[in-house]
């Protein structure tokens, strides 16, 4: 899926600005699927990737706000994804969202430790997805 | 088993005796021949004092006859003096009857007693000579008498009898002569008698006061060696007792299966026992005098503050991680402070236990269930999510769509129950309950069985299952239904990884004594980094990424498990990309 809203772009690193572009990096395809789906019906653009290294190619074009990562993938995890996307100038900033069922609390340590926003809990509910993301983008750019 | 010791022992505290073993003996020793040699002298003491008595009595004896003859002789002198006034020839007669009798009767008393020393007796020729002289007196008189009975009668003149007189009277004179001397003899041999008596009697006193001094020495050394005794004796239990103490208490440090080591207060190993040199993987004379830090880790640091609480607290338990010749080795350790009456510590006693394999297997656990779980959310966040979003927002899908996603949460739902049979099966396995029904069993027609059974499973991958060659009556004795998991789960796997349009060969052999199948597929083959692995629960190569989804990742690692416990081995030769064969070997059934 490509981001049907490329003249935004520009203005997406305006923290005030509401959340609409979502990055989903997962290697399950039902999963990847089902996640698409949900935030689709919440009104959000996404963009669905397979491996960590397809949304580091995809990411700098389409500047998403919000990433949701899963950690257990083939070739490269989460958090090297995380580590490499931090690396691009551009993505510096964004919000990533690790989604996972690797929730251990040596594992939430290290997620917290690599700076990820917030982590979703493998399995969840799909219809509460929009909302969840929602909080989290608000909690950290919220209009106070 | 040796032991390293660079100090005294400080489990072997000197022996605090009131005197060191060999002196005590020698004392104890002397006392008893003291002992003997005052018990001997008493003995002859008393046998001394008991002879003086005896003789003294027989003297006594000889002293009353030696008195009696005395008087004897005085009585019978006297009417012999009588006889020269009126011729009493009579009474003189009866006066030397009455001697006689006495003089017997002392001579008896004087034989009767046996003391060489008082018999020489020097008064005896004297009362011979007495005896001869009152034998001739009374001669004498008798003859005076029958002169004067005959000059009374007128046959014979007075001159004769004068004569006879003159002779009585001379015989008279020599007999008091006689008489005086024995007199003298026999008061001289009294005295001496009595002197004799007087010294036994101070002998006998004497001795009496030596045998009591004696008897109350004996009694007090009787009492001393006694009490000496005892004490020796309590010393050498008391002692004995410490000693099989010590020895026990050194036969746990040798034998004990925990590490067992002391240290100064700086944690310089002083002793250490073969189990903690077991456990450092070194000799146990190589631990001495090193520092238990290096061995021991966390770090410097870390260990320095162990040694801190150890000194303040005077006890800390934890875990020591060694890095021994052995490999790396947790121990989970005790150590206690040892203090002086000072309160200052002195040295520090570990207790130790390995502990790696029960971590590690830990550890082995711990990364299971975190496996297990995340095997089963993922299957589990796929199917409650196609389901969540049918039952939620089902009117904003086409029928297409919602269908879709169904069979999205049926095929998750399916892999899920899947992984449940799998995890519980090696669960199973590993606790050792999970029964294998073993029969005779033809291997070809379970194979041919196992080959129908997965048919449909192939062509959904477009795969083809080609039997190559199938040896007949291949007997085995294995669980059937085992077996056709075992084999399902190569021909799936095959399946699987084969590009669409391939064939995937079965091949049954019956080798020397065991039955060989084959399973080759021309897929991409196993990735050489991956085939240590490929047994292992939860292994399964990233870069199959497109078949992950399909596999538990247990099917190889229950398959070996049960193939290994039916007495066969599984097992792969893999060419990238040319052909991979999976293969497993069982024992040909023999009559036997």
């Amino acid at each position: 899926m490509r981001d049907p809203h490329p003249q935004r772009q520009a203005k997406c690193e305006d923290p005030k600005l509401p959340l609409k572009k979502i990055m989903v990096v997962e290697d399950h395809p039902d999963i990847r699927e089902i996640v698409t789906i949900a935030l689709g019906l919440g009104g959000y653009s996404v963009q669905a990737c397979a491996s960590g290294p397809e949304a580091l190619e995809t990411a700098p074009d389409m500047v998403p706000q919000l990433i949701l990562l899963d950690v257990r993938m083939p070739e490269m995890d989460g958090l090297q994804t995380l580590q490499k996307l931090r690396m691009e100038e551009s993505l510096g900033q964004v919000l990533v969202v690790f989604m996972t069922a690797k929730v251990q609390a040596s594992d939430l340590d290290d997620y917290r430790k690599m700076g990820a926003a917030d982590v979703i809990m493998k399995p969840f509910d799909p219809m509460r997805l929009p909302v969840i993301v929602e909080s989290i983008w608000e909690r950290h750019h919220g209009r106070s | 088993m040796d032991r390293v010791d660079t100090l005294p022992r400080p489990l072997c505290p000197k022996l605090d005796l009131p005197f060191q073993e060999g002196r005590g003996r020698l004392l104890l020793a002397t006392a008893w021949v003291l002992l003997g040699l005052f018990i001997f002298w008493s003995g002859d003491i008393i046998l001394d004092v008991r002879d003086a008595g005896i003789e003294a009595a027989r003297i006594q004896e000889v002293r009353n006859r030696l008195e009696v003859l005395q008087d004897a002789w005085r009585d019978m002198n006297r009417p012999g003096n009588d006889v020269l006034v009126d011729y009493n020839h009579v009474a003189q007669s009866a006066a030397h009857g009455i001697f006689r009798q006495q003089y017997l009767q002392a001579l008896d008393a004087l034989r009767s007693v046996h003391s060489e020393n008082y018999l020489e007796l020097k008064f005896f020729p004297a009362i011979e000579a007495l005896w001869d002289s009152a034998d001739g007196l009374t001669a004498e008189i008798l003859n005076l008498a029958e002169h004067r009975e005959a000059m009374r009668l007128g046959s014979e003149k007075r001159s004769e009898v004068h004569a006879a007189e003159t002779r009585a009277a001379q015989r008279m004179a020599t007999m008091d002569q006689t008489f005086q001397r024995g007199m003298d003899l026999i008061g001289n041999a009294i005295r001496s008698i009595n002197e004799r008596m007087d010294g036994l009697h101070a002998k006998q006193r004497n001795h009496s006061h030596a045998l009591y001094l004696l008897l109350t020495i004996t009694l007090l050394a009787t009492a001393s060696t006694i009490e000496l005794s005892r004490r020796l004796m309590r010393d050498f239990n008391e002692r004995w007792r410490r000693e099989e103490r010590l020895r026990q208490a050194a036969m746990v440090f040798d034998h004990t299966g925990e590490g067992v080591f002391v240290t100064d207060p700086r944690g310089i190993l002083l002793s250490a026992n073969a189990a903690m040199a077991k456990m450092a993987g070194v000799g146990v004379t190589l631990l001495a005098g090193r520092f238990l830090n290096e061995f021991a880790h966390p770090s410097a640091g870390a260990i320095d503050s162990v040694w801190q609480v150890v000194r303040e607290e005077g006890t800390w338990q934890g875990e020591l991680t060694i890095h021994g010749r052995t490999g790396r080795r947790t121990l989970w350790t005790h150590l206690n402070a040892v203090r002086n009456p000072l309160g200052e510590v002195t040295s520090c006693v570990g207790v130790t236990r390995d502990i790696s394999e029960l971590k590690s297997s830990q550890q082995l656990k711990d990364a299971f269930i975190a496996s297990v779980s995340h095997e089963l959310r993922t299957p589990l966040t796929a199917m409650n999510g196609a389901i969540g979003l049918v039952v939620g927002r089902g009117k904003n899908f086409s029928e297409e769509k919602r269908l879709d996603l169904l069979r999205v949460a049926l095929k998750n739902g399916r892999r899920l129950a899947r992984l449940i049979d799998d995890i519980l099966d090696i669960e199973r396995m590993e606790s050792g309950v999970l029964p294998l029904n073993r029969q005779l069993l033809d291997l070809s027609a379970v194979v041919r069985e196992s080959v129908l059974l997965n048919q449909s499973y192939a062509s959904e991958y477009g795969v083809v299952y080609k039997v190559d060659c199938v040896s007949t009556l291949v007997r085995v004795h294995a669980d059937r239904t085992r077996l056709i998991q075992v084999i399902s789960n190569l021909l799936s796997n095959a399946a699987k990884f084969s590009p669409p349009g391939a064939v995937v060969s079965v091949c049954l052999e019956r080798l020397q004594d065991t039955a060989r199948l084959s399973v080759t597929d021309r897929g991409p083959g196993v990735d050489p980094a991956f085939r240590a692995q490929i047994f292992r629960k939860f292994a399964q190569s990233d870069s199959s990424d497109t078949s992950r989804q399909n596999g538990s990742g247990l099917g190889l690692a229950i398959s070996k498990q049960l193939i290994e416990q039916q007495g066969g081995r599984i097992g792969f030769v893999s060419e990238p990309h040319v052909n991979t064969t999976f293969y497993i070997e069982l024992p040909l059934w023999k009559k036997s």
